[in-house]
């Protein structure tokens, strides 16, 4: 009866287990196998192997390559601020001065905005001239009508920052419930010997949640790359592709110039590099941990 | 079996000149995909007339023009049988004229009826191909100048321009006055700020191709284009509101309407938003008139949009019905006096008096309709090239006018770099070796 029982549950789970990688590996398989082909949507019939032809493109496609800069920027800069702003707000919310109860609520709230709607309220808000902040800023008697989304690194700046309001809140939550395993008797014992709150911060709380801090920073990267519906409200990956990431070019390229296979090849890429950067990063915590 | 169904259809053409309005199809529903344009809006308010006549039930599935074209193109390439009917713009025909992923209306309507004949003439044959027409067109675009006479005179400004270079003149001119000069579209794609550009471009004396159709050599960055750019990123950098570098005609109609700017060239279908009674600030304040030109002449844009019948339709026959109905001469004339719509595709509604009551204005500076109909007897139908390719090319040159914009790169260099794209597209694309 025993014996039986892990057969009877692996054939319940079978068809569950059979439709997951359905789902996803035929899929990807698809992708993949794509990225080789020369494929017109109009004439599918004569699809033919052309190796790694759309790979070669990448070398001189010059969109390609500002796409994977902003790629990376939107990825680097973004987390690691949010990693900063969340470890200073998780410290600060961990102190439960007056109103951190609420406060608590109140930050988690641009975290359950749906990107695109929190690309729209962020393009109205910086509609130069009508927008919100030319209002916040005629309160202080300033004229403000500079196009924040009309320049290069204006629109770059814009993006990233929109990217630190979504992903804060969820950071600092993850980083507090790290700071809160701390026991208070390290910080106790730390006052003893005079340690001020500045160097129980520093040498305390920082350093133990530094493991935390690896492993939010590889969910974050991935977190990050949903910004993508931001982006289409927000820019539409402009001016001249100064906020267009790999995803979104691959987009356009499959769904407005009908180039699937190039698509494919560039999603194939983007992918690759992402699967390969988190994984290398969480062998690396977890030697860390390890050898710790 | 479709072969009979074609030959009892071409009977009713021979017999009744066209799809008659006897013709029943119960049971049948037509599912019609189409952006949510002021048409379209007041279409779909009229479904259960067609429905009477005809006895086919109609569904609408009204998008917005991005997601709109982007469903087009996976419908008619797919050759997916989801719709019997479908949007189509005419910078987008190139891509599915050929293959036979369209079907022809010849096979149901009498081209030669006095209806069809009332269509305006260039409008129609931007759908056609090869002696077969494969759409009939409800919007028929081209660009206007609209113009602030108040503004004008308050610059000094005595007439509209005439060209490129008066238009940079009197945006000075008005800046020198305090008045801000203009909102263009900025967006970088096909539809909006390469709309725009190929006026200018044309003007300055440049081309898309060396020698359309025969010999598709891109010379996109030719020095006529160079100095087109020049003047381009000129006025847009120092002659426009805060916003055009990325805005689209939306952005420049509300410009307009809220008396923002002092002039804009700017679609003339527009101008039903532009002087709504209730947003406008500028009604009785406009002047209209032809788009400048340059040393080369005058190419007002010119563009038009249209329904079509997939190919792979299950219900061709009842699609054409349909067809017939929603661009007939009296449901243009209603959806026109009812709404802002104004880019009416029926020669023999822009002399009917109640269309011109609605939408003649004419403020003492020029006539809209009189100027409207001025701009499309000089509009070429070539404005737009017609291979499937231009779509991507547009959308790549676009990027290259922003990027002169915003000084990423100096013009000659953004239009080397898109002369380079445009020439691996052409040659992926087999036109070129």
């Amino acid at each position: 009866m025993a014996s039986s029982r892990p057969k009877v549950s692996s054939a319940l789970i079978t068809p569950a287990i059979g439709f997951l990688c359905l789902a996803t590996l035929v899929p990807i398989a698809a992708v993949v196998a794509l990225s080789f082909g020369d494929f017109n949507i109009a004439f599918p019939e004569k699809t033919r192997f052309i190796g790694l032809y759309n790979y070669a493109r990448f070398l001189s496609d010059g969109r390609f390559i500002n796409a994977a800069l902003v790629t990376f920027i939107l990825v680097v800069v973004p987390v690691v601020l949010q990693l900063l702003c969340g470890l200073a707000l998780a410290i600060a919310l961990k102190e439960k001065l007056v109103g951190t109860r609420w406060m608590r609520a109140a930050f988690l709230l641009p975290s359950v905005v749906p990107p695109a709607v929190g690309g729209i309220v962020w393009k109205l808000f910086l509609i130069p001239g009508v927008g919100g902040l030319s209002y916040l800023a005629s309160l202080f008697g300033h004229n403000f009508e500079a196009d924040l989304l009309g320049s290069k690194t204006s629109a770059l700046i814009s993006v990233i920052i929109v990217s630190i309001w979504f992903g804060v809140p969820i950071v600092a939550l993850l980083l507090l419930s790290s700071l809160d395993s701390i026991p208070d008797e390290i910080y106790e014992a730390a006052n003893l010997d005079g340690a001020s709150w500045a160097q129980a911060q520093w040498h305390i709380s920082i350093p133990l949640v530094l493991p935390a801090m690896g492993a939010v920073a590889v969910f974050q990267a991935l977190e990050v790359l949903g910004i993508f519906p931001v982006i289409f409200v927000l820019t539409g990956g402009g001016p001249a592709g100064a906020t267009e990431p790999l995803n979104f070019y691959a987009f356009l390229t499959a769904f407005t110039y009908l180039d699937l296979d190039y698509s494919a090849a560039i999603l194939v890429a983007f992918t690759t590099t992402i699967v390969g950067v988190c994984f290398w990063s969480i062998s690396q915590i977890s030697a860390t941990r390890v050898g710790r | 079996m479709r072969c009979l169904g074609i030959l009892a259809v071409a009977l009713g053409v021979a017999v009744g000149g066209g799809a008659s309005a006897q013709q029943r199809y119960d049971g049948v529903k037509i599912k019609v995909l189409s952006t949510n344009s002021a048409y379209d809006l007041e279409l779909k308010k009229f479904p259960h007339e067609f429905t009477e006549k005809t006895g086919a039930e109609v569904q609408f599935d009204l998008f917005g023009y991005a997601p709109t074209v982007q469903k087009v193109s996976v419908e008619l390439l797919t050759r997916s049988d989801s719709y019997d009917v479908v949007y189509l713009g005419s910078e987008e025909f190139g891509r599915y004229a050929s293959g036979d992923i369209l079907e022809p209306l010849d096979n149901y309507i009498d081209m030669k009826s006095a209806d069809v004949q009332d269509f305006i003439a260039p409008v129609l044959r931007l759908y056609n191909k090869d002696g077969k027409q494969l759409a009939f067109p409800h919007f028929a675009a081209t660009q206007l100048l609209y113009y602030r006479a108040d503004l004008f005179e308050k610059a000094g400004i005595k007439q509209p321009p005439q060209t490129w270079e008066e238009f940079r003149n009197d945006c000075d001119l008005l800046r020198k006055a305090d008045i801000q000069c203009t909102a263009l579209r900025g967006q970088p794609d096909t539809g909006e700020n390469i709309w725009f550009w190929g006026q200018v471009l044309y003007g300055f004396g440049g081309k898309y191709f060396a020698n359309e159709p025969a010999d598709l050599t891109p010379t996109v960055n030719s020095p006529a284009a160079v100095e087109a750019l020049k003047w381009y990123t000129d006025v847009m950098t120092n002659f426009t509101v805060p916003g055009s570098i990325s805005a689209t005609f939306d952005d420049v109609v509300i410009a307009m309407q809220q008396g923002r700017i002092a002039m804009t060239v700017e679609g003339a279908p527009t101008a039903g938003r532009i002087l709504d009674p209730k947003l406008s600030k500028v009604v009785g304040k406009l002047g209209f008139a032809l788009p400048p030109g340059g040393v080369s002449g005058r190419f007002p844009p010119f563009a038009g949009q249209a329904y079509v019948i997939p190919a792979a339709s299950e219900n061709k026959a009842a699609a054409a019905a349909f067809l017939q109905w929603a661009t007939s001469k009296d449901l243009m004339k209603r959806i026109s006096l009812d709404s802002t719509f104004v880019a009416i595709t029926r020669t023999s509604l822009w002399d009917d008096p109640e269309i011109r009551a609605k939408h003649d204005y004419d403020y003492g500076h020029g006539s809209f309709a009189a100027t409207y109909a001025e701009t499309l007897r000089g509009a070429p139908e070539w404005y737009y090239p017609r291979i499937p390719e231009f779509k991507e090319i547009g959308d790549r040159l676009g990027r290259a006018l922003q990027e002169a914009v915003v000084r990423s790169k100096s013009p000659e260099a953004a239009l080397d770099d898109a002369q380079g794209d445009a020439v691996e597209i052409v040659k992926r694309a087999g036109y070129l070796k």
